[in-house]
This record gives C-alpha cells, sequence and structure tokens, in this order.
C-alpha cells in the first residue's frame, strides 16, 4: 500500500464536501503518498483534483480509497463496482429523491440511484463513517453496520480570516431592521418556502422593519424563480434572494445577520450553522435530520413539526429579547468548540486505523 | 461526537413560543386557518410536495399488543357459593359447560396464537430495514436509474449538439464561396490564355517525363496534363470545379470533379511518380496543406515528386499585384514553412525553384546602389516559387 486515495463526485472550490476532502488529503498525506480524485473537477483546482477519467490507473493500484457519498454518479459507480482494494465510504449523506421528486425529476434519479448504489455498497465495503450521527443511522439503514463518526474538517476561517467585502458590510450595518440570514442551496428540501412564509408573518404582523436575505447558489433555476414570485406575491421588498455570494461577501452577511435561520427540512450536516457558530450569530433551525447533531445547545431549535407561525415566533422571541438574543450568542460562538478541526482530523486517523 | 442532551430550558422556551402562539390564535391576533392558507398558497406557487404516507406500524402494533392482552386466558368461573349444595350446582354445571366449551376455547385459543404470531411476523419483517432492500432487485433498480440518467443526459447532449450543428452549417454556409461568374472566365482573364500556360509549363512537363504515373490536384483548363498527354506520360488530374473538370474530359484528359484530398487518399500507396500542385496550396488552409503534405508522402513511390507552386510571399510586388485579385486564396504559403513541412513529412529531399520574374519595366531601376538591391530584394523578389520534394 502507498497511500489513501479520495474519490469525491464532484470537486468546487466552495463545496463543503470538497473543503473536507481537501483537509483530510493533507491528514492523509502524513500516511503516505494520496490522491485525491474527483468525476467533475471545476477548472480552478485542476492540479489539486484530479478527474476520474485521466486517473485509469488509480483502480488498479489496490491502494485504499475513501469514497465521499453525497450523490449517484454512473462512471463513480462503474469505478467503484471494478475496484478490488479496500473501500472506505465517508457518508455526507444522499438527500432523499422525493424532495425532487415534483420539482427535478432528473436529479430525483441520481439521488434515488446514489442511495440504491450506496446500499449495494454495503456488501462491498470495507468499512463505513459518517460526518454525523444522523447519517451514521441513514448509512445504517442503508444495510451498513459499525457505522463510525467522523465529523466533517471544516475550514470557517475561510470566512473568519478574511476582510469582508466592506461595501457589503456596509450596507448591512446601515439597515434600518435587523437582519435575519439564511445561507444555502435554494432546494426544495431547504424549505426556503416555509421560512419565507414565517418571514412573511414576521414583518407582516410584528416587525416590519426586519430584512432577510437568502445567499446560497441557485441551481435549480425554476425553482429559484418560483421562490422568487413568492417573495413578490407575499409582497416582501426587504427579502434578497442574493444567490451564490463571494466568502468575503458571505462573512459580511454574517457579520451583520441577527440570526441565522433555517427551515430546512433535510441536512446530512449543515454547515452555514457551523460558520454562524465562528461568527457567534444566535441560531434558530428546525430540528430536522443532522441539525439537533451539528446544533446541539448551541441555538434555538423548533420541534420537526413547527409551522410558519411557530417559527416567525421564535424569530420575535429572539429579536425582541436581548438577554436570550445574548444568551443564544453566546452559546452559538461556545458550540463551534464541538467542530473543532484538530479534533475532527484526529477521528479521522483514528477511524481509518481501525478500518484499515 | 454526540450531540447532547437538549437543555431543560430550551425545552422551556420552545413550550413557552408554542402557548404564545396559541394565545395569539385565540385573542384573534392572526385570522384563523392563517397557517393552512399560508400552507396552501405556497403549494400553489412551489409546486407539489411530496406527502409523506401515513406510517401504520405503530397502528399494527398497537393492534397486535391487544391482542396480546386478549389471549390471556381469563381466571375460570368461580365455582364456590354461600347456598347449601350451592358448590356441588356451580361444579356440575361447570363440568357440563366445559365439556361443551373447552374445545371451541381451545380452538379460539389455536386460532388467537396464530394470528398474533403471523401479525408479529409480518411487523418485524416491515421493521427490519434489509426487509426492503431485496439485493438483485435494487441492482436493477439501480442499473434502470442509471440508463435513464444517461438517457436524459444523452437527450440533452444531442438536442445540444443538433444545435450546434445547425449553427455550424450556418457558418459554413456564410464562409463558403459560390460565385455566378464561371471559373473558365475567371481563369482566362487572370490565369492567362491557355497557349502562354503551355508555354510556363513546358520545362516541368519534360521535367516529368521520367516520374510517370502523374497525378495533378486543381488541374483547371488542364494545360500541364496535355502537354504531358502529348508527351505520352500516364497522368490524371483532378479539379473541384466541375465546368473547369467537364472542360479537360472534353479534350480527351483523364480529371474528375472531386476534392483532390478525398481522390487521393483513394490511390493506393506508393503508387504515384508525381503530385503536381500549381497554384493552388494557397486556397487551402493549413490544416489543409498539412494533411496534404502527409498524404503525398503515402502515396508517392520511392523517388516520386510532389510538385507545388505558388505565390512567393517574400516579395511585397506579389501582394501588391497578383495574390488577392482572387477571392478564394487563403494564406500565402511562405517557402521556408513549405520547406519544413515537407522535411518533417517525410521527404528525402526538397528544393526550391524561383519563378516568373518582376518584368524589367516594373521593377527598380538598379542605380548601382546597395540601398536599391536591398530594396528591390524585397518589393520585386520573383513572384513564385516552385517546391520539390523528393520522396
Amino acid at each position: 500500500m502507498s497511500g489513501i486515495n479520495q474519490l469525491v463526485v464532484s470537486a468546487s472550490a466552495h463545496d463543503a464536501i470538497t473543503g473536507c476532502a481537501r483537509s483530510a488529503q493533507q491528514v492523509l498525506a502524513q500516511v503516505g503518498p494520496s490522491r485525491l480524485v474527483g468525476r467533475h473537477v471545476e477548472a480552478s483546482l485542476h492540479g489539486e483534483v484530479e478527474e476520474l477519467w485521466k486517473a485509469g490507473d488509480l483502480g488498479s493500484t489496490r491502494d485504499p480509497i475513501v469514497y465521499h457519498g453525497s450523490i449517484g454518479e454512473v462512471e463513480v459507480h462503474r469505478f467503484l463496482d471494478a475496484h478490488r482494494g479496500p473501500l472506505i465510504v465517508w457518508y455526507h449523506n444522499i438527500t432523499p429523491s422525493r424532495h425532487f421528486a415534483s420539482h427535478d425529476p432528473a436529479f430525483a434519479r441520481l439521488l434515488q440511484g446514489g442511495r440504491s448504489h450506496l446500499a449495494r455498497l454495503a456488501r462491498q465495503a470495507t468499512g463505513a463513517m459518517a460526518v454525523s450521527e444522523y447519517n451514521a443511522r441513514d448509512l445504517e439503514r442503508l444495510g451498513f453496520s459499525d457505522v463510525r463518526v467522523s465529523p466533517l474538517l471544516l475550514d470557517t476561517e475561510r470566512l473568519t480570516a478574511i476582510e469582508p467585502h466592506w461595501p457589503t458590510l456596509n450596507h448591512v450595518q446601515q439597515l434600518d431592521g435587523p437582519l435575519l440570514l439564511f445561507v444555502g442551496q435554494l432546494l426544495p428540501h431547504k424549505r426556503p418556502d416555509l421560512l419565507l412564509q414565517a418571514y412573511d408573518l414576521l414583518v407582516t404582523h410584528h416587525v416590519p422593519e426586519a430584512h432577510l436575505i437568502l445567499a446560497g447558489p441557485q441551481r435549480n433555476t425554476p425553482y429559484a424563480a418560483r421562490m422568487r414570485r413568492l417573495s413578490e406575491e407575499l409582497r416582501l421588498p426587504r427579502c434578497w434572494l442574493a444567490g451564490d455570494v463571494s466568502d468575503a461577501q458571505l462573512a459580511a452577511f454574517y457579520q451583520g445577520a441577527a440570526i441565522v435561520v433555517t427551515a430546512s427540512e433535510h441536512e446530512g450536516f449543515c454547515v452555514p450553522l457551523v460558520e454562524a457558530m465562528a461568527f457567534g450569530v444566535p441560531i434558530v433551525a428546525i430540528g430536522n435530520a443532522a441539525i439537533p447533531d451539528t446544533v446541539g445547545d448551541g441555538g434555538l431549535l423548533l420541534p420537526p413539526d413547527a409551522g410558519p407561525e411557530l417559527l416567525c415566533e421564535a424569530l420575535l422571541a429572539v429579536l425582541d429579547d436581548d438577554r436570550l438574543r445574548k444568551d443564544l450568542a453566546a452559546r452559538s460562538a461556545r458550540r463551534l468548540a464541538a467542530h473543532d478541526r484538530v479534533d475532527a482530523e484526529r477521528h479521522l486517523l483514528s477511524n481509518l486505523t481501525a478500518l484499515l | 461526537m454526540t450531540s447532547e442532551p437538549a437543555r431543560p430550558q430550551h425545552d422551556d422556551l420552545v413550550q413557552l413560543l408554542k402557548e404564545r402562539l396559541e394565545e395569539r390564535r385565540r385573542s384573534g391576533h392572526y385570522p384563523e386557518g392563517l397557517e393552512s392558507t399560508l400552507d396552501s398558497h405556497a403549494r400553489w406557487m412551489v409546486g407539489r410536495r411530496f406527502e409523506v404516507p401515513e406510517d401504520r406500524r405503530p397502528r399494527a402494533r398497537e393492534a397486535l399488543r391487544r391482542l396480546e392482552q386478549a389471549r390471556e386466558v381469563a381466571a375460570p368461573a368461580p365455582t364456590t357459593s354461600r347456598l347449601p349444595l350451592g358448590d356441588q350446582v356451580h361444579t356440575t354445571f361447570a363440568r357440563l359447560q366445559s365439556r361443551q366449551l373447552d374445545p371451541v376455547v381451545g380452538q379460539v385459543h389455536a386460532l388467537a396464537d396464530a394470528t398474533f404470531e403471523v401479525l408479529q411476523a409480518i411487523l418485524d419483517v416491515l421493521d427490519d430495514p434489509q426487509a426492503h432492500q431485496h439485493a438483485d432487485l435494487l441492482e436493477q433498480l439501480d442499473a434502470l436509474f442509471e440508463r435513464l440518467t444517461e438517457a436524459d443526459r444523452q437527450e440533452r447532449a444531442s438536442s445540444h449538439l443538433e444545435a450546434r450543428l445547425q449553427r455550424l452549417e450556418e457558418a459554413e454556409r456564410r464562409r463558403s464561396f459560390d460565385a455566378f461568374y464561371s471559373a473558365t472566365a475567371f481563369e482566362d482573364r487572370f490565369r492567362g490564355s491557355q497557349a502562354a500556360l503551355s508555354e510556363q509549363y513546358t520545362s516541368l512537363a519534360d521535367e516529368l517525363v521520367v516520374q510517370a504515373p502523374v497525378f495533378e490536384i486543381g488541374c483547371g483548363q488542364g494545360s500541364l496534363l496535355e502537354l504531358l498527354a502529348k508527351r505520352g506520360v500516364p497522368s490524371s488530374g483532378v479539379e473541384l470545379d466541375r465546368d473547369l473538370a467537364a472542360g479537360c474530359r472534353a479534350r480527351g484528359l483523364d480529371v474528375v470533379a472531386d476534392d483532390g484530398l478525398d481522390v487521393l487518399a483513394r490511390a493506393p500507396d506508393a503508387s504515384l511518380g508525381a503530385i503536381v500542385l500549381l497554384q493552388v496550396i494557397e486556397h487551402l488552409s493549413p490544416q489543409r496543406l498539412c494533411e496534404l503534405v502527409v498524404l503525398a508522402c503515402e502515396k508517392l513511390r520511392p523517388g516520386g515528386w510532389l510538385v507545388m507552386e505558388t505565390p512567393n510571399p517574400q516579395s511585397l510586388y506579389v501582394f501588391a499585384r497578383a495574390f488577392y485579385i482572387d477571392p478564394t486564396h487563403q494564406v500565402p504559403v511562405h517557402p521556408a514553412y513549405l520547406e519544413f513541412l515537407g522535411r518533417e513529412a517525410g521527404f528525402e529531399g526538397v528544393r526550391i525553384e524561383w519563378l516568373s520574374p518582376v518584368p524589367e519595366d516594373e521593377a527598380l531601376l538598379d542605380d548601382g546602389t546597395e540601398n536599391s538591391r536591398r530594396i528591390g530584394a524585397v518589393l520585386f523578389a520573383p513572384q513564385d516559387y516552385r517546391l520539390y520534394a523528393v520522396r
């Protein structure tokens, strides 16, 4: 064995899974020469991440592969099926396809294909790791056993150590009302519709000057268009669907935010909440999927059946109550320690040592 | 990493929020049915969301629990009595009763036991995650999904390709040149008369006598082929312009109307003595020129010649007078490049002949100075050159 290699489906600069794989690369380099391979590699990462179609020798080396499971991909499935060396699945979660069944059937099929392929890998894999307790249970439901939790290797300094984009910072600091911030892709399972409804109640009945920013890529264009229409229909002029923003702009948003909020129905980890912790911003979330694992006692978690009214009530309570807000901010900042990068690296090494 | 248990204050807070919400609803702060109105509005706007069907397993478990309780054998009816002889009466009745009822009760018990076991087995299977993942079915499902996704992708790719093809065809149509005038008229006007061309190529025809068979690409009106025929040299030609090719054939020459490279590609390897292109390569794209030279090397027998005559870009006079008359000229080909190309393609020897000197009455007057010599060399160098590459 010359080293442990990693395989991701898509490698892009702002993607949390790619970030995790790149960080893991530094850890694995301590073991031996290690390669990071992706099926789809963004141009800016060429050189650092090899493209799968050019890395034909990877399968024949019989070196262990750590596969970051996040979505289905035909070529990746073929490659893994042919791989004869040790295989560790590191599970970031595959969103259940039902969330996309009516919005993007082709994408839903990819997700479904990914999950059923993962179920098949259960028989082939040498070992399995998951980035959260929730994901570990999910993986067990797919037929894996003895799944170890190996937390995501997070680089929050990417945002905290840089200078925020000053015009954006200037803008958010001079808003005439508190800023609620949602960070994440604009996709059905993140329930931006529920968030917009709660925000609608908040500005209609309680805090008319509140602002809402939804920052994150809008890859599903029709869905994003529907969200824009919903926001227009509800007449929410202070709601801004900001789309994909730079790290510097995101840092400015976090600095200016009164609350980081999510109504997401499905998360394998939810990185933006940890970013909120890095900025000490109070967190309000609905406790779905892995969110309770990630947030712990670091935020206000509502029960999974919470509707827009209860979410609005929670936002209002945090905005109105200084003590509660400060308490949540302090808890958010304290919770960051649970996602310590060095601890996560130690977990990764000890898990790999035990599994290989 | 495990999640810490939620702090009690946290649960209290959520409870408090729920109470506040109830209070608002009661006090009429929110209109009645607000949440469901919002929800149906969002559904209408956002589109259908997937409804999770109710999990009926808990209900089945509850029914199973009740069944289990009902199975418990009830205590037999008491046979004691305070009345005189009451005990004996009760006991007798109980015996009589049980003779009738015991078999029926036994049947009911057996049925209940069997039902219980069946229900329990079904529920266990339903609860077992593995039971829902029949490996073969999953595999087939997976393959099916992969094919569907692949088909989706191919469909997208093919419609994309179709659009691209249309754009390319349109671009090609704009780029192609289809003049209303005949090529013969153009040749007569600018290339010189048939007689003048015959005179120009007499010496070349003499040289080619020993290089049969000769194949000429872009033979135009067939001046060279005619000279070769007169000398008894087996030769053939190809000409893109149909009218010119038909003219050649009418004069008994072996000429086809086609693309020169295509016809050459069909010739057997090492079968030709010479391949000639007179004033042709300046019409080719750089890529086609490369392909031509390599292909020619394959088709010539050892010792065969590739002869290419073209305007000399080292003479600025050429650009002022001749080169741009023909709108189908692509780029002039520099002799140094053509020589390089020949050698790289594998030709053994490459030699250049300088042709068509500028008429004396148009060239710079030689006043014997170094300056006029230098200027003359750049402005009035020979107008054409001919490259002989020997295989």
